[in-house]
């Protein structure tokens, strides 16, 4: 039961969803509907399980005084105040739009920002001409990255219009390639996930 | 964004403590990265419940709308996983979630990503007077084609098939240095955003 | 330690000081460089370009705050160019932070535009949660999609607009600010393909080759790629802002990194050749 019910849910619902996607009977359709309502306001209601675990986790170092405990503590401190500013005025409010262009956002783009630097230190260490593979990669990295910016066209007219070709073509058949064959694997773990043979997403047996 | 003085030297000071993570790890990152997981984690609920879930909530009420008690309910069963009598009810939860997944995988993904990228990599391999074209067209089918048997794992690759799946991963070096060269543009715009904000709104030095 | 190992061993912080140094000083002292405008933002540019005015746009903010700088000058522009071609507009999310993104951009457009009224011209319904299914469902049934609330909380049948926003018949172009999964591909798929409606998008640059593909084969109008396809944008619309003020900066990062990647290479090749010398 523990174990076969929730199988037998996820067959059932994949099949009503794939039945009532490729007939279009007005039955169908409104079971459709309703399967999508549901999965919104199931996925809507799982929501607060990212902030539980983070919660579980810093508690705990916390508890136990683990080395850099302080920094749980602010970090809780900083989600506690968050939920509470949040729930009081909803995201709409003033205090918390200026809680999320003041804090919120330069914390995120700064984040992201510094791989900036990380990048250019990472392509300096590791971007040798060693192989052939190596030399291709990064022949293309290079054209590509002055080909895509306006020095491009200042140093010479054929840095974009590689850049470009090298994009348009070689480019497009190998991803194109990888996403046909991604695409097979997604369609393959679904009809694996329809007929129950797929279980892994359901954690170990007890 | 419109800024206030004192908001721009808070955002400022913590865009100057996430960069003090370039020279070395300091406590002033590790007070912003923590800050950074509270705040972006508590966002996430707030906007979930502001957008859906209170106005869910609310029609249920208002409107009479019972039956949507029951999905509520089975989301709800996901914390059950924290009560390890009940933990397997969690389960109900994601079956019904990965279910829709997997009917979307079956239902929706196929013709875009499957067979009409299939159908857009038949094309003419000569081309009357152009060239260009029909050259273009032979490495783009012939690259596809290479790329797909580079994954084919069935058999041992040997003869024909090793030499195509080396012209295979030759295609998907060049599709990676691509991939790099935009990562490269990418970041740096990143960063040049922050640079704007520091030089523009920080410091008044930008026009 | 020799030349080519010195070459080779450059300390990262001296990297990123030269880096950031070029970047701040180009900002500081642009050059003025010519920005050519590419086939992919032309197609963009062409299929909003063709709406009619009163037709229905939906400009999707499927970003957060770390890709702004690549994706918010993009959604600016379109949605200038929107109003200026008095298409309605309605503005929407996928990602939870992209329905704040979505009020800051109609700040800016909206000085441009005064005149346009909110529930008439445009509306934002704000982020939704689902994400492919929440496109499912927009498709459909958009007032169930969106717990028949605006990003404010107001009901939607309280807008004029939504009288003509019902289904995805009644949508001429869909737009997706893409910084990763869900965007484009969920509005393709879920979207635009099974409703017939034309999605173009805006990606971050680390996504351009993913949807050159997509491109190609016809399901998406053209692509603006990162913060030169929102420049490109930019100059089409004849309304510069950020993305054009970068554009210089960005090519002299670039071309910092190659010449590291250049100097690393020429260290190595130095000391492939001492090594098959000694031998």
């Amino acid at each position: 039961m523990k174990r076969e019910l929730p199988v037998v849910i996820t067959s059932v619902v994949a099949a009503l969803y794939v039945v009532a996607s490729f007939l279009d009977i007005k039955a169908f359709n409104v079971m459709k509907s309703h399967l999508d309502k549901w999965f919104l306001i199931i996925s809507a209601s799982t929501i607060l399980l990212g902030v539980i675990n983070l919660y579980v986790v810093h508690a705990s170092a916390i508890r136990r005084r683990k080395p850099g405990f302080v920094y749980s503590i602010i970090l809780l401190a900083a989600l506690a105040f968050t939920l509470i500013l949040g729930l009081q005025e909803t995201s709409q409010g003033r205090n918390y739009a200026q809680l999320y262009q003041y804090v919120l956002n330069p914390l995120s783009s700064t984040m992201y920002a510094i791989l900036c630097f990380y990048i250019a230190s990472a392509a300096y260490r590791a971007f040798r001409m060693r192989s052939v593979d190596a030399a291709l990669l990064l022949g293309t990295a290079v054209i590509v990255m002055i080909g895509v910016v306006p020095l491009g066209d200042v140093l010479w007219q054929g840095f974009p219009k590689l850049s470009q070709w090298l994009l348009d073509v070689p480019n497009t058949a190998g991803m194109r390639g990888i996403m046909i064959g991604a695409t097979l694997g997604a369609i393959a773990t679904g009809i694996r996930i329809l007929l129950g043979l797929e279980r892994s997403h359901f954690g170990r047996a007890e | 964004m419109q800024m206030q003085r004192v908001d721009i030297w808070i955002a400022a000071l913590l865009t100057l403590a996430m960069f003090s993570f370039l020279y070395k790890e300091n406590p002033f990152y590790r007070v912003a990265e923590h800050v950074f997981v509270g705040v972006a984690a508590g966002h996430g609920v707030i906007v979930a419940v502001d957008s859906y879930l209170r106005p869910t909530v609310k029609s249920v009420v208002k409107d009479d709308q019972y039956i949507y008690i029951i999905p509520l309910v089975i989301g709800l069963l996901i914390y059950t996983r924290y009560v390890k009598s009940v933990a397997w009810l969690s389960r109900i939860t994601i079956a019904f979630l990965v279910g829709i997944g997997a009917g979307i995988a079956l239902t929706r993904q196929i013709k875009p990503f499957f067979l009409d990228q299939i159908a857009a990599t038949i094309k003419p391999v000569w081309v009357a007077g152009k060239l260009g074209v029909s050259l273009n067209n032979i490495v783009l089918i012939t690259g596809v084609v290479a790329t797909l048997i580079y994954f084919f794992f069935t058999t041992s690759q040997k003869g024909v098939l090793k030499v195509t799946s080396t012209y295979g991963r030759w295609i998907m070096m060049i599709a990676f240095g691509a991939a790099f060269g935009n990562t490269v543009m990418s970041r740096i715009s990143l960063f040049l955003g922050r640079a704007q904000f520091l030089m523009k709104d920080f410091l008044g030095v930008l026009h | 330690m020799t030349l080519s190992e010195r070459l080779q061993s450059i300390d990262r912080r001296v990297i990123y000081l030269i880096l950031a140094a070029v970047i701040v000083g180009v900002l500081l002292h642009p050059i003025g460089m010519p920005i050519r405008v590419g086939k992919e933002t032309q197609t963009v540019y062409a299929a909003l370009d063709a709406l009619k005015p009163g037709s229905l746009f939906v400009l999707s903010f499927d970003y957060s705050a770390s890709n702004v700088p690549e994706l918010h000058p993009s959604a600016i522009a379109m949605l200038k160019h929107a109003f200026s071609k008095n298409v309605r507009v309605v503005l929407t999310a996928l990602s939870p932070e992209g329905g704040m993104w979505a009020n800051d951009a109609l700040g800016v457009a909206l000085q441009k535009y005064p005149d346009k009224r909110y529930g008439v011209d445009y509306i934002n319904i704000g982020y939704k949660p689902g994400g492919q299914v929440f496109l499912e469902k927009l498709a459909t049934n958009v007032k169930d999609a969106c717990a028949n609330t605006d990003a404010s909380g107001k009901p939607l049948d309280s807008f004029p607009i939504m009288k003509d926003f019902r289904t995805a018949a009644d949508v001429s172009l869909a737009a997706s600010m893409t910084a990763g999964e869900p965007g484009y591909p969920q509005w393709i798929a879920n979207y635009g393909e099974p409703n017939k409606v034309p999605i173009t998008a805006a990606t971050v640059a680390v996504g351009v080759s993913g949807a050159i593909p997509l491109v190609t084969s016809g399901h998406l109008k053209g692509v603006l790629k990162g913060m030169r396809g929102a420049a490109e944008y930019e100059l089409l619309i004849k309304d510069k802002g950020t993305a054009v003020a970068g554009m210089d900066a960005q090519s002299l990062g670039h071309l910092t990194i190659v010449f590291f990647v250049l100097v690393g290479n020429i260290g190595y090749f130095l000391q492939r050749a001492r090594a098959r010398g000694r031998s």
